[in-house]
């Protein structure tokens, strides 16, 4: 037999190179069926998503279904209601990523000690952004009942009346916005700890011995050093937000008024209650742009701040 | 940044931030947890009720009164079917991405990132059109389908890492003495990972079993998945707590014990998508 392709000269021999072509082959064999259904299902729903936001299919209206053009997405730039979601969605991904940005960086600048008690704690920590999200938002619907739930109850006890959480437009947007903190600032508390893990402890040195202060050392080596890591985080903190859609559909339904109806929930209403597959779909692609703007614009900044790439 | 570092009183400050955030973390499913345990009445008992008898009222109702069980079985199911047809497919495209000459790298990273940033709407919208024609809304089949595909990425991702890592030259061994590459694989690279397997394998399922959007739209009666019946117990004339709390700890068990036992890989598998969808 051939030795093992691509050890040294035996590439030159007919035999190797004969059996490295079928091994290729059988990789691509391997590779095949996923690649196939990646490549089909993934892209193909995208694609037919496009197409469905160019007619009129609406399922309760049988003779709907024709080609209609751009008409989707000018009914879409007129809807009042589509910039309000649009809005709230913004509000929604920004707020809460900020807050767990500076959460998930606090924490894990406090956590990053070899303290046995904290390094137990961890396990703990993971365990809210690991559930299923609409059980989250169910605890906190509960919690935030007025006078039954817990969090007034707390409140009351420090001496402060707490509003009535779900019922009041800018408190609801408050409440699903602290759910998704809760349930996501781990995540980038773990990824900020591991990069600081990894760090070498040399620039710390070097510093300590320039007299660099403590708040020197964080801002001029900690956080320059682990800056790849916190832009990893936020761009998938901020792609992640998408994901407060169960929130959204326990907890508030997109209420009270339209206080919290993210895009999502919006597209979900028209094409799943009022079966409006046509609208739906532009909205789902609108929801799409947005997400990809919002990653475009941090990708620029990226290259901004940092010189990446 | 070691504890030196900080100095005077930092090992306090850091003990009293995780005390604090621990409470923060924990205090919702103690409540929860209290909660599946009280009958209707001292449910919402103002004070609340701390210390009381607790009773398995809740859990009896939920799993003899309603078809809680059976829904917890489409999940399990669900989950390991797409665990089963995701490993399947995934794992022998990974050990080809990590072993031939392909470039993986950069475009299968970009492709993946894609997938995530594309929302679970442009999927569903046209998943519910073609089950719809295909008769496979509210099947079980369509969901695992529907999963493997968010999940494939993810597996190959992840098991790609684990491949790489294990030294080619046992492989090499092996193909001199006349082994192919299928039996290269199954024989000697397979049991070698059984932890990475192991870790995605979970990834996978966490995925599968907290997922809610594409359950929502394509699933009915009949392949209801277990957040979904919970759920419904909110749809009735004011809420049944009760089942609620009761359920959302059955279904919350296992994704600790689990999350637990990978959660070395938990923030990679984040990344690309498992857990949430």
């Amino acid at each position: 037999m051939p030795a093992h392709a691509g050890v040294g000269a035996a590439e030159w021999h007919p035999a190797a190179r004969r059996s490295r072509v079928a091994d290729e082959r059988t990789y691509a064999w391997l590779l095949l069926p996923a690649l196939l259904t990646l490549g089909v299902l993934s892209l193909l729903p995208i694609l037919v998503t496009v197409w469905l936001s160019l007619t009129s299919w609406n399922l309760m209206v049988p003779t709907s279904g024709a080609f209609v053009g751009l008409e989707n997405y000018g009914r879409m730039l007129a809807d009042r209601y589509f910039g309000n979601a649009v809005m709230i969605t913004l509000i929604l991904i920004l707020g809460p990523v900020a807050l767990q940005m500076l959460l998930g960086l606090g924490l894990a600048l406090h956590l990053h000690r070899d303290l046995p008690l904290l390094r137990a704690s961890r396990a703990v920590f993971i365990t809210p952004m690991v559930i299923p999200p609409v059980i989250a938002g169910l605890i906190w619907k509960v919690l935030l009942i007025p006078n039954l739930g817990g969090v007034n109850y707390f409140l009351g006890l420090v001496g402060v009346s707490g509003p009535n959480w779900l019922e009041t437009p800018i408190w609801a947007l408050i409440a699903v916005g602290l759910v998704a903190v809760w349930e996501d600032t781990p995540f980038v508390m773990l990824l900020l700890l591991a990069a600081l893990e990894s760090l070498p402890t040399e620039p710390f040195e070097a510093a300590t011995v320039d007299g660099a202060s403590a708040w020197q050392r964080l801002r001029y080596v900690t956080i320059p050093l682990i800056m790849p890591a916190i832009l990893v985080a936020l761009l998938f903190r901020i792609i992640a937000s998408l994901n407060i859609f169960p929130v959204i559909y326990v907890m508030t339904k997109g209420g009270p008024g339209r206080s919290t109806e993210v895009l999502s929930y919006y597209a979900f209403t028209h094409g799943f209650q009022f079966l409006d597959i046509g609208y739906a779909s532009a909205l789902a692609m609108g929801l799409f742009a947005l997400i990809v703007a919002l990653s475009g614009l941090f990708m620029l900044l990226r290259v901004r701040f940092t010189g990446a790439e | 940044m070691r504890a030196r570092a900080w100095r005077s009183g930092g090992a306090l400050t850091a003990y009293a931030i995780t005390l604090f955030w621990l409470t923060l973390t924990l205090f919702p499913f103690a409540w929860l947890c209290l909660l599946s345990l009280k009958t209707p009445l001292q449910a919402f008992a103002v004070p609340p009720l701390w210390i009381f008898r607790p009773t398995g009222f809740n859990y009896v109702d939920l799993l003899q009164h309603t078809d809680f069980l059976r829904f917890f079985g489409n999940s399990i199911v669900v989950a390991v079917g797409t665990v089963g047809l995701s490993l399947l497919m995934g794992a022998p495209a990974a050990y080809a991405f990590a072993r031939a000459r392909f470039r993986f790298g950069r475009a299968a990273f970009l492709w993946i990132l894609i997938i995530r940033m594309a929302p679970g709407m442009c999927y569903v919208i046209p998943f519910f059109v073609i089950y719809h024609r295909l008769g496979l809304l509210d099947t079980r089949i369509g969901l695992i389908v529907l999963y493997t595909v968010f999940n494939l990425a993810l597996v190959i991702w992840s098991m790609h890492t684990f491949f790489s890592e294990i030294p080619v030259t046992l492989e090499e061994a092996a193909r001199v003495d006349g082994a192919s590459i299928l039996q290269v694989f199954t024989r000697i690279v397979l049991p070698l990972s059984g932890p990475g397997l192991a870790a995605t394998a979970i990834l996978c399922f966490l995925f599968s079993w907290n997922e809610f959007l594409f359950a929502l739209i394509i699933t009915r009666n009949v392949s209801r998945t277990a957040p979904l019946a919970i759920v419904n117990f909110m749809a009735y004339e004011g809420a049944e707590w009760g089942r609620i709390a009761a359920g959302s700890i059955l279904v919350i068990i296992p994704v600790v014990v689990f999350s637990f036992l990978v959660r070395r890989y938990l923030v990679r598998g984040l990344i690309v998508g498992a857990v949430k969808g």
